[in-house]
């Protein structure tokens, strides 16, 4: 059940998905499935990322794993993941692309490097947190808001050819730096995946190979990821399956997966992954195969084990019932943007954005005294363009003029203060006229930031 | 739905269901080239769909539901059991009596991208039904006030008097007037009727101008508007369109050759939520314009939930429980729905539910478990007298163990087990002292228990495990270990059953009547002599906290 | 695009309401047709009069005598009068256009040829404009589908649309398509493009002479082709051998060369060849793929028995040797009526079609089992198809392309074995020209000058049997079911609306 999560604030996130962009290239056009999506990930939190097909959750998955297939490719925007392991894992691997913060504080300060910056007219956009639009870097910098890190996060290190451009380790003494995922070459990524990220796809057949038993499977994990051998190995993957909750672990070991039946499949693959100790698990879909008594099972097992392990998940799914169930913090996401992004009870309980609103709308049973079902005109669209307009405008139930020509940028709008809750639609700011708030939008958006 | 019926369709007014099934099996594999057991799909069902209703059909995979759904419509052979349809046995029916009744009876797939040939067109595919059965046939219903006998020659047939006609001869007056029924676009002048009248007699030659082609393509046209498409949509490929398009195609096929009963096979399944509220208001709509009468398929219980009048919930080829659908959704009399319905994410993160999870998963449909086909999961199972009070830890492991032991009965030993076996290798058979130790402790082993296992014996590991289970269970489940360790399998099996096990394992339940509305469950806890339902999940629920 | 309401009219209709781009073409087309009437008409009564002499042969055959003899000599004499008239009609690509065959005169000139052309250049004309009528002819088809396709099609988009597309950006498709119709096209006009033609070189070499200027009598005489090809025939030392690209001493022009005795010139061989190859080719390929492609469709759509009796008899024919059955059968039916037709030519082609289908219906098995199991065949069932229409409607079309792609791969190999046979001295008797047979004529002369006879046939039937397997290869890529499943994404994108 969902959890609140008032303390996602404070603690800085496990993952930080920052300004992603991932676009496929065709003869015929440029579909931009993630176009510029931020949000993050604490430890033990589940975020649920929901939208329907076609809308870039799965691509958004597949880009954090670095599994896009070409014709497809990460072009902007960056994903930085702070495990502790995992920096010095990489920095131990590969010291020519990792920054040690320590040595670059040593070395300068950071106001005096804003104020070199602003000589050479850099834009600072990128260092404002939310409703700091406005305020000198420098003085942000004094106060504490603005740190090193924040500049080296934020490129500004390479600009000014302080760090290398190509490193995206970060390490650093106070909060373990972090890893920049996109940065990595395919060797990197191989030793991010599994033991940093793990991920479970829809059809659990695709990640079984039916030529080996589960058991083989999974010790293969454990051997690469813990370093066990032998019969340890052999009593892990058995641990292992018990805690998936496989009855009978000790003879199903030994079987292949063709003798599994879909839910044990997809335990057996929790199982595989959990072997690898990860602190990101990435569920892509993984109950929508299931029957829902199964799936009930799955969803009981996963939350079971985040509580256990304090894992981070990402619960990416089109089924809203599942998102009400796992989720503390639902994105929504539609044609490759993220229209709305809340904690979990506000998305159903006050959903602002149109679409979110028209997808809770549509489905069964929400006005049980209607006879008729609550529809949204017509089809997602290809992103296929850069956006200067609103993308749900033509499907938009409250779309005015202005949506077709100024692309909106999401703003709060929280009810709570501790809501977090961002929209992505001209409506927003509600306290502002009409006109104000598209004006709004319209400099926001001109600005690149996309927070 | 009832009142939406068409007065003016002589077909309704006839009393009754339209659809009655009565101890219908469809079995797969039966005897075959090999003799193995067969698939038992369906395994004896009863029901009956009234006119102008909606049935929805639900269940999980492997429950048979879809199997069920083609039997009606003839795609499967049934084994057993009859299937009426207007009062006619459709299971007997071949050749062109076959062939004529499909016209009655159509089917909606599930998935929009199989069910359309890629290399037709929109209007090729919805056409074919109307080519193979050469609509129309332009029958021709003889009005006459003097109740001659009639015949009639040329482009037209005689009229079954059950059907409505295509063209309608009135006799009265100065010469015949002439009514063409409103689903063939044209009118009454293109047909030209010749009356030659005797006294007894009356015979009627139709020559009509326009031609069947046109006017098929002309339906085809209607229908592609019916179903929410444009007409220029005629030319082009499945290809060209996304998901709920396609669907809306496959619902213009099926209406082709206006049926009365339509077998809708999780047809939103495959749909996102958006495009299946569209799918889900254009069925309710088709359904109250043409009087349609549905089976609705579906695993999801929200659009049963919605659309249908009455639901049947399926497991393991039975109908374990069938009625109204609010009455049964707010107050599931079997355990089964109640589980089901309880492991219905619901999308709101403030419902506070109290969830019963099923264990373990279906049991294959062609080994299913004697008694109860529920039996083997059911939460609420009755226990037999002398276990009636032990905790719920102690029941779980019992029904843990019985299914570990099914499983390992069923399992085929492979050839390398054999000669792991026989070269004295571990085969997963040995090691059972793990498992019991798995079983019965609460926490998953005796180490997680704080208990030192080093220097301890296996009967010494048994007994210590067995200290978590209640007294009365204990002695059953310790000699049921022992005959394990010593290799007698079937053994234990048997004595766990002959221990443990109460009427739900050993008889078959009746369909008891549940409530007024004709609602009825198969459940053996609806004998007197039990707690109902609902009082044992309760007592369940409070026993889990 | 303009057209997007409804259209009731049938293609007719839509033909006269805008008759000028099909005009147009079929103007073309007449004018090109013309242009080859008498061949057109030639062929139309060779083909009359084989099948009449067929049924005759059969009858005799069948009833053990001559059937109904006045009847079939009033045909005969019919036909006869037909092929003068044929013979009479204009035609552009014939030999008699461009002669090559003369003689010259010490001075130099030639006599007899195209406008006193030598003989070479006069034949590489003649090939030039048989090959450029027939690539024109072939672009104007092509044209005519493009127009129809923009002006008269209904569809704007079919899925036949992106296969075309796929296969135009297909080299090594394309270049094979152009060897398989250069192939075709030496076999289609074997009698033009051979330098000599097939009865003079081969079938009737006594019934013919030729003219050539002795220049030991100084004047100009007369010879019997069979004399001539004996005196000509390449047998590989230097006096006695006609190469590649030479005269010989009868101002003849071979430009293969010749055989070894009794010498007919190589490339007329070749061509003639052709059409043999050709003709077994496709008829065992034919025979393969509509046995395979009728019973994969019936095993995929009733199973069970219907499948393992193919099962069973496929692996029967599978586990015999084939070599040695084709040779039996070649043996044992060669004085049989069926042995004789086309010197033993079609029972080769029947015998490679028996011995090639269990191969391909195995191939075509498991897509046809995949599309069995389609929900639109179901469909097609729920309103009481018939079960050859759902074969044909809708499963046909999807292992029509697996069929060709394995046609055009198997043909190649049917080539090499009908020629490996010859080679053997089984399948295709003399005077029939086959490859098999010159390769295994020049056999003994591979170290001499005369290396040609061996190794042109060779290099040919690499070169064909590669340019068959390369137009399969295309056809598959165009074909690719995972590239169709892409365009799924893309034509959706780009025409949806409504849903």
């Amino acid at each position: 059940m969902a959890t609140p999560v008032s303390q996602t604030t404070t603690e800085s996130p496990l993952l930080s998905v920052k300004n992603l962009q991932t676009s496929f290239f065709t003869d015929k056009e440029t579909i931009r499935a993630v176009d510029r999506i931020s949000f993050d990930i604490h430890r033990g939190e589940t975020v649920g990322i929901v939208g329907e097909s076609g809308s870039g959750k799965s691509v958004t998955a597949r880009s954090i794993m670095g599994l896009v297939d070409s014709p497809g490719r990460i072009v902007g925007g960056s994903v930085q993941f702070s495990d502790v392991d995992t920096v010095e894992r990489l920095a131990e691997e590969y010291p020519g692309q990792t920054i040690d913060l320590a040595d670059i504080r040593a070395e300068h300060d950071p106001a005096a490097l804003i104020e070199q910056l602003q000589s050479r007219e850099a834009d600072l956009s990128r260092l404002n947190g939310p409703g700091m639009a406005d305020r000198d870097p420098v003085e942000l910098v004094r106060e504490g808001s603005v740190t090193m890190g924040d500049l080296v996060a934020g490129g500004y290190t390479d600009q000014l050819g302080i760090t290398d451009e190509d490193a995206y380790i970060v390490r650093d003494a106070d909060d373990g730096g972090f890893v920049d995922i996109t940065g990595a070459s395919e060797a990197a990524y191989r030793k991010i995946r599994g033991r940093g990220i793990a991920m479970i796809f829809q059809d659990p057949l695709t990640s079984l190979n039916p030529v080996y038993t589960v058991g083989n499977q999974i010790k293969e994990a454990i051997r690469l990821h813990q370093g066990l051998q032998g019969d340890e190995a052999h009593q892990e993957a058995i641990r292992l399956l018990e805690a998936v909750s496989i009855p009978d672990a000790h003879r199903r070991v030994d079987e292949y997966p063709h003798e599994f039946s879909g839910g044990m499949r997809q335990r057996a693959v929790i199982a595989m992954a959990l072997a690898c100790k990860p602190q990101l698990l990435i569920c892509d879909e993984p109950t929508t195969a299931l029957d829902v008594t199964i799936q009930a099972q799955i969803l009981e097992l996963l939350m079971e084990i985040q509580e256990e392990r304090d894992l981070a998940i990402m619960f990416i799914t089109h089924d809203m019932g599942v998102i009400a169930e796992i989720a503390d913090q639902v994105n929504v996401m539609y044609s490759g943007e993220l229209v709305e992004k809340a904690p979990v009870e506000s998305v159903f309980g006050a959903p602002k954005h149109p679409y979110t609103q028209g997808l809770l709308e549509s489905i069964p049973g929400r006005h049980p005294d209607e006879d008729r079902l609550r529809t949204i005109e017509g089809d997602v669209p290809t992103p296929n363009v850069k956006p200067t307009y609103c993308r749900f405008a033509p499907r938009c139930p409250k779309a005015f003029d202005a949506c077709d020509v100024v692309h909106p940028v999401n703003v709060d709008v929280s009810e709570d203060v501790d809501d977090n809750h961002t929209a992505a639609c001209l409506l927003y700011p509600e306290d502002l006229p009409e006109s104000d708030a598209v004006e709004h939008h319209r400099k926001r958006g001109d600005g690149g930031d996309d927070q | 739905m009832s009142e939406l019926l068409q007065e003016d369709d002589p077909a309704t007014n006839e009393n009754g269901p339209l659809v009655e099934v009565n101890g219908l099996k469809t079995y797969y594999d039966t005897g075959g080239l090999f003799g193995s057991n067969p698939v038992k799909a369906v395994d004896g069902v009863d029901f009956a769909i009234d006119r102008g209703e909606t049935l929805g059909l639900v269940g999980e995979s492997g429950s048979g539901k879809t199997t069920l759904g083609r039997t009606l419509v003839q795609l499967e052979s049934a084994t057993e059991g009859e299937v009426l349809f207007d009062g006619t046995d459709v299971t007997t029916l071949s050749g062109s009596d076959l062939k004529n009744w499909r016209r009655e009876a159509q089917i909606v797939f599930q998935d929009p991208e199989s069910s359309l040939n890629h290399r037709m067109t929109i209007g090729e595919i919805i056409r074919e039904p109307l080519d193979v059965h050469d609509w129309p046939n332009f029958s021709v219903a003889v009005d006459d006030p003097e109740d001659r006998s009639v015949s009639v020659s040329g482009d037209g047939i005689r009229a079954d008097p059950n059907e409505s006609a295509d063209i309608t001869v009135e006799l009265a007056g100065a010469g015949p007037s002439i009514a063409v029924r409103d689903a063939l676009a044209m009118n009454a002048d293109s047909v030209d009727v010749s009356v030659s009248e005797q006294s007894s007699s009356v015979s009627v030659s139709v020559s009509v101008a326009v031609s069947k082609a046109q006017l098929r393509r002309a339906h085809v046209r209607d229908l592609l508007e019916t179903v929410g498409l444009r007409e220029e949509h005629y030319y082009r490929y499945p290809h060209q369109f996304s998901g709920g398009q396609r669907q809306r195609v496959g619902i213009a096929r099926s209406l082709a050759l206006e049926p009365e009963f339509v077998v809708l096979d999780e047809p939103v399944s495959a749909l996102d939520v958006s495009v299946q509220a569209k799918i889900l208001n254009l069925l309710e709509d088709l359904q109250s314009e043409f009087g349609l009468t549905y089976l609705f398929i579906a695993h999801d219980l929200s659009v049963v939930r919605h659309i249908c009048d009455r639901v049947a919930v399926m497991y393991l080829g039975h109908i374990m429980e069938i009625g109204e659908t609010e009455e049964l959704f707010q107050n599931p009399e079997n355990p089964y729905t109640y589980s089901l319905l309880s492991a219905i994410p619901e999308p709101d993160p403030t419902a506070d539910r109290e969830r019963v999870t099923l264990r373990g998963t279906p049991p294959s449909p062609r080994d299913p478990p004697s008694g109860c086909p529920f039996s083997t999961r059911c939460p609420v199972k009755i226990r037999p007298e002398a276990f009636r009070d032990v905790d719920e830890h102690t029941w779980e492991s019992v029904e843990t163990l019985r299914e570990i032991l099914r499983e390992r009965e069923n399992r085929e030993m492979g050839v390398r087990d054999h000669a792991k076996a026989l070269l004295g290798l571990e085969t997963g058979f040995e090691d059972f002292v793990d498992v019991a130790e798995e079983v019965f402790t609460r926490n998953g082993s005796l180490e997680a228990e704080g208990v030192a296992t080093e220097g301890l014996d296996d009967s010494a590991r048994i007994e210590r495990a067995l200290d978590d289970i209640d007294p009365v269970a204990r002695e059953p489940l310790k000699e049921t270990i022992e005959l394990v360790l010593a290799d007698k399998e079937s053994r234990a099996h048997e004595l766990l059953v002959e221990t443990f096990e109460s009427d739900c394992g050993e008889q078959s339940p009746e369909h008891h009547s549940v409530s007024d509305s004709g609602r009825t469950s198969y459940c053996h806890r609806h004998r007197s002599e039990f707690d109902d339902t609902a009082v044992a999940f309760d007592d369940l629920l409070s026993s889990a906290e | 695009m303009s057209e997007t309401v409804t259209q009731t009219k049938s293609f007719g209709e839509r033909i006269l309401e805008q008759p000028g781009p099909a005009l147009v073409w079929v103007l073309g087309l007449l004018i090109l047709g013309a242009l080859e009437m008498g061949a057109i008409a030639e062929v139309t009564v060779a083909i009359v009069s084989a099948l009449a002499s067929a049924f005759a042969s059969l009858g005799t055959a069948v009833l053990g005598g001559p059937v109904l003899p006045s009847i079939s000599g009033s045909i005969a004499g019919g036909l006869e009068s037909a092929a003068t008239v044929a013979a009479g009609l204009p035609d552009l690509v014939s030999r008699s256009v461009i002669p090559n065959q003369g003689y010259q005169t010490p001075d130099g000139v030639w006599h007899g040829t195209f406008l006193g052309l030598e003989p070479k250049y006069a034949w590489l004309l003649r090939v030039a404009l048989v090959y450029g009528y027939m690539f024109v002819f072939l672009w104007w088809l092509w044209r005519g589908y493009r127009t129809y396709v923009a002006n008269y099609r209904t569809a704007d988009w079919t899925p036949r649309d992106d296969m075309v597309r796929r296969l135009r950006s297909h080299s090594w498709g394309k270049f094979g398509m152009v060897v398989v119709i250069c192939f075709v096209g030496m076999a289609m006009f074997a009698p033009t493009v051979s330098p000599s033609t097939g009865d003079q070189n081969m079938y009737n070499m006594n019934a013919h002479d030729i003219q050539y200027f002795d220049e030991e009598t100084g004047s100009v005489e007369e010879i019997s082709v069979l004399q001539a090809n004996f005196q000509s025939a390449s047998q590989g030392s230097g006096s006695q051998n006609v190469g590649l690209w030479q005269y010989d001493e009868f101002n003849r022009f071979h430009p293969f060369g010749t055989l070894t005795s009794p010498g007919q010139d190589l490339f007329t061989f070749m061509a003639y060849g052709a059409r043999i190859s050709l003709l077994v080719g496709v008829v065992a390929i034919s025979i393969a793929l509509v046995l395979a492609a009728g019973l994969g469709m019936i095993t995929a759509y009733y199973k069970g028995l219907a499948d393992l009796t193919v099962v069973f008899v496929s692996d029967t024919i599978q586990s015999l040797p084939s070599l040695l059955v084709l040779m039996l059968a070649s043996m044992v039916f060669s004085h049989h009526w069926l042995g004789k037709i086309y010197n033993g030519g079609l029972l080769l082609a029947v015998m490679f079609g028996i011995v090639y289908f269990p191969n391909m219906w195995r191939s075509i098995r498991g897509p046809a089992l995949q599309v069995a199991e389609e929900e639109w065949v179901d469909a097609a069932k729920s309103y009481g198809q018939r079960s050859s229409t759902t074969m044909r409607k809708h499963m046909l079309p999807y292992i029509l392309g697996y069929l060709l792609i394995y046609g055009s791969m198997s043909i190649g190999g049917v080539i090499i074995g009908t020629a490996g046979l010859t080679f053997l001295g089984f399948g295709i008797n003399p005077p029939v020209p086959e490859w098999g047979r010159a390769i295994s004529m020049g056999q003994a002369y591979v170290t001499t000058p005369a290396w040609h006879i061996s190794l042109l046939p060779g290099l040919l039937i690499v070169v064909v049997v590669t340019g068959f397997n390369a137009l399969g290869d295309g056809i598959r890529d165009a074909m690719d079911p995972e590239s169709e499943g892409e365009d799924t994404s893309a034509g959706v994108g780009a025409t949806g609306g409504g849903a």
